[in-house]
Protein backbone atom coordinates (compact mmCIF):
# COMPACT_ATOMS: atom_id res chain seq x y z
CA UNK A 1 0.00 0.00 0.00
CA UNK A 2 1.20 3.46 -0.67
CA UNK A 3 -0.19 6.31 -0.37
CA UNK A 4 1.31 10.25 -1.94
CA UNK A 5 0.99 13.16 0.63
CA UNK A 6 0.83 16.36 -0.75
CA UNK A 7 0.32 19.86 1.68
CA UNK A 8 2.82 22.24 -0.51
CA UNK A 9 0.02 24.77 -0.22
CA UNK A 10 -0.02 26.20 3.11
CA UNK A 11 1.35 23.49 5.55
CA UNK A 12 4.06 21.58 4.34
CA UNK A 13 4.42 17.82 5.48
CA UNK A 14 6.19 17.79 8.96
CA UNK A 15 8.39 15.11 8.30
CA UNK A 16 6.70 12.28 10.49
CA UNK A 17 5.53 9.16 8.96
CA UNK A 18 4.75 5.52 10.58
CA UNK A 19 2.51 3.01 11.39
CA UNK A 20 -0.59 3.23 13.72
CA UNK A 21 -3.00 0.42 14.71
CA UNK A 22 -6.13 2.12 16.74
CA UNK A 23 -6.75 0.09 19.99
CA UNK A 24 -8.08 -2.90 21.19
CA UNK A 25 -9.00 -4.81 24.26
CA UNK A 26 -8.58 -7.98 22.61
CA UNK A 27 -5.73 -9.75 22.73
CA UNK A 28 -5.95 -12.27 19.84
CA UNK A 29 -5.76 -10.12 16.99
CA UNK A 30 -2.50 -8.20 15.84
CA UNK A 31 -1.13 -6.61 13.20
CA UNK A 32 2.03 -7.42 10.72
CA UNK A 33 3.84 -4.54 8.80
CA UNK A 34 6.82 -5.11 6.14
CA UNK A 35 8.73 -3.03 3.30
CA UNK A 36 8.27 -0.02 4.94
CA UNK A 37 9.63 3.01 3.33
CA UNK A 38 9.49 6.82 2.42
CA UNK A 39 10.74 8.79 -0.23
CA UNK A 40 10.24 12.06 -1.88
CA UNK A 41 8.13 11.50 -5.14
CA UNK A 42 6.40 9.18 -7.12
CA UNK A 43 8.46 10.21 -9.89
CA UNK A 44 12.01 9.30 -11.44
CA UNK A 45 14.02 11.65 -13.89
CA UNK A 46 16.42 11.30 -15.87
CA UNK A 47 18.33 14.37 -18.01
CA UNK A 48 21.31 14.51 -20.54
CA UNK A 49 18.84 12.07 -22.81
CA UNK A 50 19.90 12.42 -26.90
CA UNK A 51 16.64 13.16 -29.19
CA UNK A 52 14.23 10.59 -29.43
CA UNK A 53 15.78 8.77 -26.68
CA UNK A 54 13.46 7.09 -23.19
CA UNK A 55 13.60 6.09 -19.74
CA UNK A 56 12.29 3.17 -18.44
CA UNK A 57 12.30 2.24 -14.83
CA UNK A 58 10.51 -1.60 -14.68
CA UNK A 59 7.78 -1.59 -17.50
CA UNK A 60 7.51 2.00 -17.41
CA UNK A 61 8.79 4.12 -19.78
CA UNK A 62 8.63 8.05 -20.77
CA UNK A 63 10.02 9.85 -24.24
CA UNK A 64 12.34 12.59 -23.61
CA UNK A 65 11.61 16.54 -23.58
CA UNK A 66 14.30 18.75 -23.99
CA UNK A 67 16.78 16.06 -23.17
CA UNK A 68 15.14 15.55 -19.69
CA UNK A 69 11.67 12.26 -19.15
CA UNK A 70 10.08 11.45 -16.13
CA UNK A 71 8.21 8.30 -15.24
CA UNK A 72 5.47 7.75 -13.15
CA UNK A 73 5.38 4.84 -11.42
CA UNK A 74 2.04 4.95 -10.32
CA UNK A 75 1.58 1.50 -8.21
CA UNK A 76 4.71 0.17 -8.40
CA UNK A 77 6.32 -0.65 -5.29
CA UNK A 78 9.88 0.69 -4.55
CA UNK A 79 12.42 -0.22 -4.82
CA UNK A 80 12.68 -1.15 -8.53
CA UNK A 81 15.61 -2.84 -9.66
CA UNK A 82 17.00 -0.89 -12.39
CA UNK A 83 16.65 2.09 -14.85
CA UNK A 84 17.46 1.97 -18.55
CA UNK A 85 18.44 4.28 -21.58
CA UNK A 86 16.13 3.12 -24.85
CA UNK A 87 17.22 4.95 -27.98
CA UNK A 88 14.31 5.22 -30.35
CA UNK A 89 14.05 2.01 -31.56
CA UNK A 90 13.42 0.98 -27.50
CA UNK A 91 17.05 -0.79 -27.82
CA UNK A 92 18.78 -0.97 -23.94
CA UNK A 93 21.58 1.25 -24.72
CA UNK A 94 22.13 1.35 -20.85
CA UNK A 95 21.26 -0.12 -17.40
CA UNK A 96 21.98 0.99 -14.11
CA UNK A 97 21.09 -1.21 -11.06
CA UNK A 98 21.81 1.26 -7.97
CA UNK A 99 22.18 0.70 -4.57
CA UNK A 100 20.04 -0.24 -2.70
CA UNK A 101 17.39 0.14 -5.84
CA UNK A 102 15.63 2.73 -7.36
CA UNK A 103 13.36 4.85 -5.45
CA UNK A 104 10.94 7.72 -5.99
CA UNK A 105 11.90 11.19 -5.85
CA UNK A 106 15.71 9.45 -7.68
CA UNK A 107 17.52 11.83 -10.08
CA UNK A 108 19.69 10.39 -12.94
CA UNK A 109 21.74 12.09 -15.30
CA UNK A 110 22.79 10.22 -18.53
CA UNK A 111 26.21 10.92 -20.46
CA UNK A 112 26.21 9.65 -23.94
CA UNK B 1 27.39 -9.68 -50.10
CA UNK B 2 29.81 -7.56 -48.47
CA UNK B 3 33.23 -9.11 -47.33
CA UNK B 4 34.03 -9.80 -43.69
CA UNK B 5 36.57 -7.23 -42.41
CA UNK B 6 36.93 -6.14 -38.86
CA UNK B 7 38.92 -2.89 -37.48
CA UNK B 8 39.67 -1.63 -34.22
CA UNK B 9 40.69 1.26 -33.25
CA UNK B 10 41.78 3.13 -29.50
CA UNK B 11 42.21 6.51 -28.79
CA UNK B 12 44.37 8.39 -26.15
CA UNK B 13 44.12 11.97 -24.80
CA UNK B 14 47.63 12.39 -23.51
CA UNK B 15 48.12 15.24 -21.26
CA UNK B 16 51.37 13.84 -19.69
CA UNK B 17 52.56 10.96 -21.03
CA UNK B 18 54.29 8.10 -19.01
CA UNK B 19 56.87 6.54 -21.53
CA UNK B 20 57.35 3.31 -21.44
CA UNK B 21 54.55 2.80 -19.00
CA UNK B 22 51.39 0.61 -19.98
CA UNK B 23 48.29 -0.35 -18.98
CA UNK B 24 46.49 -3.22 -19.55
CA UNK B 25 42.39 -3.46 -21.23
CA UNK B 26 40.80 -6.54 -21.24
CA UNK B 27 37.40 -7.92 -22.40
CA UNK B 28 35.48 -9.37 -24.40
CA UNK B 29 32.81 -8.98 -27.45
CA UNK B 30 29.29 -10.95 -26.76
CA UNK B 31 26.08 -11.38 -29.43
CA UNK B 32 22.90 -13.01 -29.19
CA UNK B 33 22.64 -14.76 -33.41
CA UNK B 34 20.26 -16.89 -31.89
CA UNK B 35 17.92 -15.03 -29.42
CA UNK B 36 18.81 -15.48 -25.72
CA UNK B 37 21.74 -17.33 -26.63
CA UNK B 38 24.82 -15.13 -25.79
CA UNK B 39 28.11 -16.53 -27.75
CA UNK B 40 31.22 -14.33 -27.89
CA UNK B 41 32.43 -13.03 -31.06
CA UNK B 42 35.48 -14.60 -32.50
CA UNK B 43 37.92 -13.44 -34.94
CA UNK B 44 37.32 -9.60 -34.20
CA UNK B 45 39.78 -7.14 -34.85
CA UNK B 46 39.69 -4.67 -31.49
CA UNK B 47 41.99 -1.33 -31.51
CA UNK B 48 43.14 1.37 -29.26
CA UNK B 49 43.32 5.19 -30.47
CA UNK B 50 44.39 8.09 -29.68
CA UNK B 51 41.21 10.23 -28.86
CA UNK B 52 43.09 13.68 -29.70
CA UNK B 53 44.54 12.63 -32.50
CA UNK B 54 41.67 10.82 -34.03
CA UNK B 55 38.63 12.94 -33.37
CA UNK B 56 37.33 12.93 -36.99
CA UNK B 57 36.74 9.34 -35.84
CA UNK B 58 35.14 10.02 -32.73
CA UNK B 59 33.18 12.65 -33.97
CA UNK B 60 31.61 10.36 -36.27
CA UNK B 61 31.05 7.59 -33.44
CA UNK B 62 29.46 10.04 -31.79
CA UNK B 63 27.23 11.21 -34.23
CA UNK B 64 26.16 7.64 -35.15
CA UNK B 65 24.80 7.40 -31.42
CA UNK B 66 22.38 10.06 -31.73
CA UNK B 67 21.10 8.52 -35.46
CA UNK B 68 19.05 6.04 -36.19
CA UNK B 69 19.07 3.46 -39.09
CA UNK B 70 16.00 2.77 -39.20
CA UNK B 71 14.29 5.88 -39.09
CA UNK B 72 13.42 8.91 -41.41
CA UNK B 73 14.34 9.18 -44.70
CA UNK B 74 16.02 12.04 -43.76
CA UNK B 75 17.72 10.20 -40.88
CA UNK B 76 19.42 7.37 -43.01
CA UNK B 77 20.47 9.86 -45.10
CA UNK B 78 22.29 11.66 -41.92
CA UNK B 79 23.39 7.97 -40.73
CA UNK B 80 25.20 6.74 -43.99
CA UNK B 81 26.93 9.74 -43.65
CA UNK B 82 27.84 9.04 -40.53
CA UNK B 83 28.97 5.78 -41.34
CA UNK B 84 31.03 7.01 -44.13
CA UNK B 85 32.66 9.29 -42.05
CA UNK B 86 33.83 6.92 -39.53
CA UNK B 87 34.94 4.11 -42.36
CA UNK B 88 36.84 7.21 -43.95
CA UNK B 89 38.57 8.06 -40.37
CA UNK B 90 39.09 4.18 -39.46
CA UNK B 91 41.11 4.03 -42.54
CA UNK B 92 43.35 6.46 -41.77
CA UNK B 93 43.69 6.55 -38.05
CA UNK B 94 46.75 5.07 -36.56
CA UNK B 95 46.00 2.41 -33.96
CA UNK B 96 48.00 2.49 -30.77
CA UNK B 97 47.66 -1.41 -30.25
CA UNK B 98 45.03 -4.14 -31.53
CA UNK B 99 44.04 -7.64 -30.62
CA UNK B 100 41.46 -9.95 -32.28
CA UNK B 101 39.24 -11.73 -30.20
CA UNK B 102 39.68 -15.20 -29.40
CA UNK B 103 37.43 -18.51 -29.82
CA UNK B 104 35.90 -16.96 -26.95
CA UNK B 105 35.41 -13.42 -27.94
CA UNK B 106 37.95 -12.23 -25.30
CA UNK B 107 40.90 -9.63 -26.24
CA UNK B 108 43.34 -7.86 -24.38
CA UNK B 109 45.11 -4.53 -25.13
CA UNK B 110 48.45 -2.86 -23.37
CA UNK B 111 48.27 0.68 -24.79
CA UNK B 112 50.63 3.46 -23.60
CA UNK B 113 49.29 4.92 -19.75
CA UNK B 114 47.40 8.21 -20.62
CA UNK B 115 44.20 9.70 -19.47
CA UNK B 116 41.69 8.42 -22.20
CA UNK B 117 41.66 5.53 -24.87
CA UNK B 118 39.23 4.73 -27.29
CA UNK B 119 38.62 1.31 -27.43
CA UNK B 120 36.71 -0.02 -30.98
CA UNK B 121 35.69 -2.44 -33.18
CA UNK B 122 34.21 -2.79 -36.56
CA UNK B 123 33.39 -5.36 -39.43
CA UNK B 124 31.58 -5.57 -42.22
CA UNK B 125 29.06 -7.79 -42.23
CA UNK B 126 26.36 -8.85 -44.66
CA UNK B 127 23.38 -9.30 -42.53
CA UNK B 128 23.89 -5.90 -40.32
CA UNK B 129 24.14 -2.49 -41.72
CA UNK B 130 27.23 -1.45 -39.38
CA UNK B 131 28.44 -3.93 -37.10
CA UNK B 132 30.64 -1.83 -34.28
CA UNK B 133 30.81 -0.72 -31.12
CA UNK B 134 33.21 1.63 -29.38
CA UNK B 135 33.66 2.31 -25.33
CA UNK B 136 36.03 5.45 -24.43
CA UNK B 137 37.74 4.22 -20.77
CA UNK B 138 40.28 5.55 -18.46
CA UNK B 139 43.74 5.22 -19.78
CA UNK B 140 45.14 5.17 -16.22
CA UNK B 141 44.64 1.97 -14.65
CA UNK B 142 43.91 -1.58 -16.10
CA UNK B 143 40.17 -1.88 -17.27
CA UNK B 144 37.72 -4.31 -18.69
CA UNK B 145 35.25 -3.71 -21.30
CA UNK B 146 32.22 -5.49 -22.27
CA UNK B 147 31.23 -5.21 -25.90
CA UNK B 148 27.84 -6.47 -26.48
CA UNK B 149 27.49 -6.16 -30.77
CA UNK B 150 23.30 -6.95 -30.28
CA UNK B 151 23.17 -3.28 -29.36
CA UNK B 152 21.59 -4.45 -25.88
CA UNK B 153 19.35 -7.17 -26.96
CA UNK B 154 21.66 -9.55 -24.72
CA UNK B 155 20.57 -8.20 -22.29
CA UNK B 156 24.44 -7.29 -20.99
CA UNK B 157 24.14 -4.37 -19.35
CA UNK B 158 23.95 -5.25 -15.95
CA UNK B 159 25.15 -2.22 -14.93
CA UNK B 160 27.82 0.90 -16.13
CA UNK B 161 30.19 -0.76 -15.18
CA UNK B 162 29.92 -3.01 -17.26
CA UNK B 163 29.26 -1.37 -20.20
CA UNK B 164 27.19 -0.10 -22.41
CA UNK B 165 26.31 3.15 -24.46
CA UNK B 166 26.94 6.25 -22.26
CA UNK B 167 26.87 6.38 -18.33
CA UNK B 168 24.00 6.59 -15.99
CA UNK B 169 24.13 8.23 -12.64
CA UNK B 170 22.61 8.79 -9.60
CA UNK B 171 22.44 12.93 -8.91
CA UNK B 172 19.54 12.78 -6.36
CA UNK B 173 18.31 10.13 -4.21
CA UNK B 174 14.56 10.25 -3.65
CA UNK B 175 14.85 7.75 -0.59
CA UNK B 176 14.12 9.43 2.85
CA UNK B 177 14.00 6.01 5.53
CA UNK B 178 13.55 2.24 4.72
CA UNK B 179 13.02 -0.52 7.22
CA UNK B 180 12.08 -4.25 5.91
CA UNK B 181 12.32 -5.17 9.67
CA UNK B 182 14.78 -7.54 8.61
CA UNK B 183 16.82 -8.07 11.67
CA UNK B 184 17.19 -10.02 14.86
CA UNK B 185 13.85 -10.04 16.92
CA UNK B 186 13.51 -7.85 19.13
CA UNK B 187 12.41 -3.71 19.42
CA UNK B 188 12.05 -2.17 16.67
CA UNK B 189 15.07 0.00 17.37
CA UNK B 190 16.40 3.48 17.68
CA UNK B 191 14.85 4.90 14.52
CA UNK B 192 11.94 4.35 15.43
CA UNK B 193 9.50 6.78 18.14
CA UNK B 194 6.94 4.68 19.74
CA UNK B 195 3.97 6.44 21.16
CA UNK B 196 1.75 4.27 23.59
CA UNK B 197 3.37 1.14 24.87
CA UNK B 198 6.59 0.06 23.69
CA UNK B 199 5.89 -3.96 24.35
CA UNK B 200 2.71 -3.33 21.76
CA UNK B 201 5.41 -3.64 19.10
CA UNK B 202 8.09 -6.28 18.45
CA UNK B 203 9.84 -7.70 15.27
CA UNK B 204 9.05 -11.27 14.60
CA UNK B 205 10.56 -13.50 11.46
CA UNK B 206 11.50 -10.16 9.95
CA UNK B 207 8.01 -8.67 10.12
CA UNK B 208 6.78 -5.94 12.55
CA UNK B 209 3.98 -6.89 14.72
CA UNK B 210 1.68 -4.96 16.58
CA UNK B 211 -0.39 -6.57 19.40
CA UNK B 212 -2.94 -4.71 21.14
CA UNK B 213 -2.88 -4.98 24.80
CA UNK B 214 -4.30 -2.08 26.31
CA UNK B 215 -6.46 0.78 25.12
CA UNK B 216 -5.36 3.97 23.19
CA UNK B 217 -4.31 4.66 19.63
CA UNK B 218 -0.77 3.38 19.02
CA UNK B 219 1.32 4.87 16.60
CA UNK B 220 5.24 3.73 15.75
CA UNK B 221 6.86 7.38 14.30
CA UNK B 222 10.34 7.05 11.84
CA UNK B 223 12.35 10.03 14.53
CA UNK B 224 12.22 13.26 13.41
CA UNK B 225 15.83 13.19 12.60
CA UNK B 226 15.87 11.05 9.69
CA UNK B 227 13.63 13.74 7.51
CA UNK B 228 14.95 16.70 8.71
CA UNK B 229 13.78 19.74 7.41
CA UNK B 230 9.42 19.81 6.31
CA UNK B 231 8.58 19.19 2.89
CA UNK B 232 5.23 19.46 0.98
CA UNK B 233 5.46 15.90 -0.32
CA UNK B 234 6.54 12.40 0.28
CA UNK B 235 5.31 8.97 -0.77
CA UNK B 236 4.55 6.01 2.68
CA UNK B 237 4.34 2.67 1.63
CA UNK B 238 4.28 -0.68 3.26
CA UNK B 239 2.88 -4.22 3.29
CA UNK B 240 0.32 -4.83 5.63
CA UNK B 241 -2.23 -7.62 7.10
CA UNK B 242 -4.87 -7.81 10.08
CA UNK B 243 -5.12 -11.37 12.17
CA UNK B 244 -7.72 -11.63 13.93
CA UNK B 245 -11.33 -11.33 13.93
CA UNK B 246 -12.22 -7.92 15.77
CA UNK B 247 -13.60 -4.83 13.42
CA UNK B 248 -11.97 -2.40 16.01
CA UNK B 249 -8.68 -1.72 14.64
CA UNK B 250 -6.94 -2.00 11.80
CA UNK B 251 -3.33 -1.43 10.38
CA UNK B 252 -2.48 2.19 8.87
CA UNK B 253 0.40 3.64 7.12
CA UNK B 254 0.57 7.79 8.13
CA UNK B 255 1.77 10.72 7.48
CA UNK B 256 2.25 13.95 9.75
CA UNK B 257 1.85 17.64 8.82
CA UNK B 258 1.53 20.73 10.87
CA UNK B 259 -1.70 22.57 11.09
CA UNK B 260 -2.42 21.34 14.23
CA UNK B 261 -0.06 19.21 16.83
CA UNK B 262 -0.47 15.98 16.35
CA UNK B 263 -2.92 16.20 13.03
CA UNK B 264 -1.73 13.58 10.32
CA UNK B 265 -3.19 11.74 7.58
CA UNK B 266 -3.31 8.27 7.81
CA UNK B 267 -4.22 5.53 5.64
CA UNK B 268 -5.43 1.46 6.21
CA UNK B 269 -7.31 -1.56 6.07
CA UNK B 270 -10.55 -0.26 7.14
CA UNK B 271 -12.91 -0.82 10.06
CA UNK B 272 -15.33 -3.38 7.79
CA UNK B 273 -13.52 -5.76 5.48
CA UNK B 274 -16.16 -7.96 4.98
CA UNK B 275 -17.25 -5.27 2.50
CA UNK B 276 -19.73 -3.62 4.01
CA UNK B 277 -17.96 0.08 3.73
CA UNK B 278 -14.83 0.79 2.49
CA UNK B 279 -11.87 -1.25 2.79
CA UNK B 280 -9.86 1.66 2.94
CA UNK B 281 -9.73 4.60 5.59
CA UNK B 282 -8.27 7.93 5.33
CA UNK B 283 -8.79 10.34 8.80
CA UNK B 284 -8.41 13.59 8.66
CA UNK B 285 -8.72 15.76 5.11
CA UNK B 286 -6.29 16.59 3.31
CA UNK B 287 -4.48 16.10 0.04
CA UNK B 288 -3.49 12.50 0.18
CA UNK B 289 -4.03 10.22 -3.08
CA UNK B 290 -3.50 6.33 -2.55
CA UNK B 291 -0.98 5.16 -5.21
CA UNK B 292 -0.59 1.42 -4.57
CA UNK B 293 -4.01 -0.19 -5.08
CA UNK B 294 -4.68 -2.09 -8.26
CA UNK B 295 -5.98 -5.12 -7.89
CA UNK B 296 -3.82 -4.95 -5.55
CA UNK B 297 -4.05 -5.10 -1.65
CA UNK B 298 -3.61 -8.39 -1.27
CA UNK B 299 -0.86 -8.18 -3.78
CA UNK B 300 1.02 -5.93 -1.37
CA UNK B 301 -0.26 -6.71 1.61
CA UNK B 302 1.76 -9.86 3.32
CA UNK B 303 -0.28 -12.43 2.75
CA UNK B 304 -4.08 -13.38 2.80
CA UNK B 305 -6.46 -13.24 5.58
CA UNK B 306 -9.90 -13.84 6.64
CA UNK B 307 -10.08 -9.91 6.96
CA UNK B 308 -8.40 -9.37 3.72
CA UNK B 309 -10.61 -6.94 1.74
CA UNK B 310 -11.43 -7.07 -2.01
CA UNK B 311 -13.78 -4.18 -2.43
CA UNK B 312 -12.57 -1.65 -5.37
CA UNK B 313 -13.15 1.99 -3.98
CA UNK B 314 -12.05 5.19 -5.18
CA UNK B 315 -9.62 7.28 -3.38
CA UNK B 316 -9.77 10.84 -2.63
CA UNK B 317 -8.01 12.08 -6.07
CA UNK B 318 -10.15 9.25 -8.12
CA UNK B 319 -7.61 6.58 -8.86
CA UNK B 320 -8.73 3.23 -8.41
CA UNK B 321 -8.50 1.36 -5.00
CA UNK B 322 -8.61 -2.39 -4.06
Amino acid sequence: MRVNFTDAALNAVTGRAGVSTGWNTSTSDYHEFDDFAVYTRNTVTMTGLPSGYKLRVGTRAAAESGGAATVDLLEDLCPRANIEVLNANDVVIARLTPSPGVWGGDNYSYTP
Amino acid sequence: MLRALSVVAALVVLSSNLLGQTVVISGSVKDCFVPGQEVGVQQLDIRAYDPASNSSLVGALRSLDTLDFTGSSATRVRWNSAAQQMERAWTSATALTHDSTSSTGNFSLSPPSMDNVLIFTFAHREDVPLYYNYQMVGGRSNASVLFDMSGGGCGLYSDVQNGGKGTIQRTASGLIFQDAFNRADGAPGSNWEIQGPAAFWSITGNVLKGKPTTGGLQQMLVASSVFGAARGEMVVQARMRRVGTARTTFPRIQARHNTTAGSFFRWGIANSPDGSTDEFDRSLAGTSTMLNTGPSYNGNSLGSSSNSPSKTVKSAAGRTAC
